[in-house]
């Protein structure tokens, strides 16, 4: 047996040392048991999340292509819109021609009527219609005579007057409810300087493409005022040699002019709408036809075909 | 319509455009330019040579030409027709209007003169462009002499190309 000789406060000091490292391992032990839980937690938060993030990236993926398809869906109903709106007005216009011609005709079959019952105006009319059948002889004819016949002609024609000045009115105004019709516009691009317009009008292309067999109505005047408004606003806007097309468009005539290789100066949105609303303001027929006339302005490609046709 | 009534009657677009041989939206076209078209679009018959000066309207032609040593009825017509622009000197930067070059003629007449237009057009001997008039043709000046040669005498690079109307 081994005997003591020293202190024991060493023996005590060495076991309280060794009780105190015991401790300072079992926390240092449990410290990093807690950390690896929380780092447990973490990576498992972070895989949650990353599940998390591609499962929102399908959902908006899913939700862009939905959104796609509505968005194709709304501009298809669009389109179908403008071409009802346009076939509907096109109708309509075609209609209210087909009443002013009767009207037209109505009034001239009258004044016929009330021209050959006067015996007076009825000689006045055979000798404007005999001068007329000479007229392009006349230079052949001595100055004396020809003077006669001129006199003559210009007695004839003041007698007839108030016919001619009745045949040359406006169209007598219809008794019929007011309609509206849309002009619609399109500029390319939509803002900016602009590269294209087109203009669509409400009536049939035959107005263009059959004009030397279609009888000129309403729907012709319209064009003419059309036409002419836009040949005046590229005369305006500093671009009169713009190559100007005559096209079909959802069955209407349509208007389009190339500014590309122009330089277009001013406003031309505002002079566009200016020339058209000055348009209307001339057109003494429209009014007595009771059809109002209004510009919209549309993005372009609402006026392409539907897919398929 | 009656015809007293039509004796009466100011001319409309179209019987302008028909007289002149020449598109309605033409007629507006070089009116509405002019700041001539009246409000109510109706014209007096005077009117239609106004119309005719204004545009630079020209009726080149009263019948097709004859066709020579045995050409076809095409051929005779560039023949003549490349007469016509050097003989009225439309060498660029002179233009005619380009629906100068068929007034007159008949329809069927009309669409071989097109035909050969195309190729003049095509092979570099007239140029084409837009005017405030509408579209205009010239003969290039590089081009003169080929045209002159056939015109003259049915040679030269033409001839060969002339093969293919």
């Amino acid at each position: 047996m081994v005997e003591y000789t020293g202190s024991y406060a060493l023996i005590s000091i060495l076991d309280e040392i060794g009780r105190l490292r015991e401790r300072h391992e079992r926390e240092i032990e449990a410290t990093l048991g807690e950390i690896g839980h929380e780092q447990l937690a973490a990576r498992q938060a972070l895989e949650e999340a990353r599940r998390r993030v591609a499962a929102l990236a399908a959902i908006r993926r899913q939700q862009e292509r939905a959104k796609e398809k509505s968005e194709d869906a709304l501009v298809r109903r669009e389109r179908e819109a403008v071409r009802d709106g346009l076939r509907a007005d096109r109708g309509a216009l075609e209609e209210r021609a087909a009443e002013v011609r009767a009207a037209i005709e109505e009034r001239e079959s009258e004044l016929a009527e009330r021209l050959h019952a006067d015996p007076e105006a009825e000689a006045a009319l055979e000798a404007v219609q005999k001068y007329r059948e000479v007229e392009h002889t006349l230079d052949r004819l001595p100055p004396s005579y020809r003077r006669a016949l001129r006199e003559k002609y210009d007695r004839a024609r003041r007698r007839l007057d108030p016919f001619i000045a009745e045949v040359n009115n406006a169209p007598p105004p219809l008794p019929s409810h007011t309609i509206g019709i849309g002009v619609v516009l399109a500029m390319q691009p939509p803002d900016g300087r602009p590269e294209a317009l087109v203009a669509v009008l409400p009536v049939p292309f035959a107005v263009h493409a059959e004009w030397a067999t279609r009888p000129e109505d309403l729907c012709t005047t319209l064009s003419y005022r059309v036409v002419a408004a836009v040949f005046r606003l590229l005369r305006e806007v500093g671009a009169p040699e713009a190559p100007v097309r005559f096209l079909e468009v959802h069955g209407s005539l349509a208007i389009q002019v190339w500014l590309g290789d122009s330089e277009v100066t001013g406003d031309f949105r505002e002079r566009a709408l200016d020339n058209v609303q000055r348009a209307w303001d001339e057109a003494v027929e429209l009014g007595a036809a009771s059809v109002e006339v209004y510009a919209a302005w549309l993005r372009p490609e609402l006026l392409a075909e539907a897919d398929g046709g | 319509m009656n015809d007293s009534i039509r004796l009466l009657r100011r001319m409309t677009v179209d019987e302008v455009a028909r007289w002149l041989e020449l598109h309605p939206f033409e007629v507006v076209r070089i009116l509405a330019c002019a700041g001539q078209l009246p409000e109510d679009l109706r014209l007096e018959a005077e009117d239609v040579e106004n119309v005719r000066r204004l545009g630079g309207l020209e009726t080149w032609w009263d019948e097709a030409p004859a066709p020579e040593r045995g050409e076809s009825p095409a051929r005779a017509l560039l023949r003549a027709l490349v007469q016509k622009l050097l003989a009225q000197d439309l060498v660029e930067p002179r233009a005619t209007r380009a629906d100068n070059l068929f007034r007159g003629l008949a329809p069927e007449a009309q669409v071989a003169l097109r035909k050969a237009v195309n190729l003049l057009i095509r092979e570099r001997y007239l140029v084409s462009r837009m005017m405030p008039s509408g579209l205009a043709i010239s003969v290039r000046t590089g081009a003169v002499e080929d045209l002159r040669a056939y015109a003259s005498h049915g040679t030269g690079p033409l001839a060969m190309a002339a093969e293919r109307v």
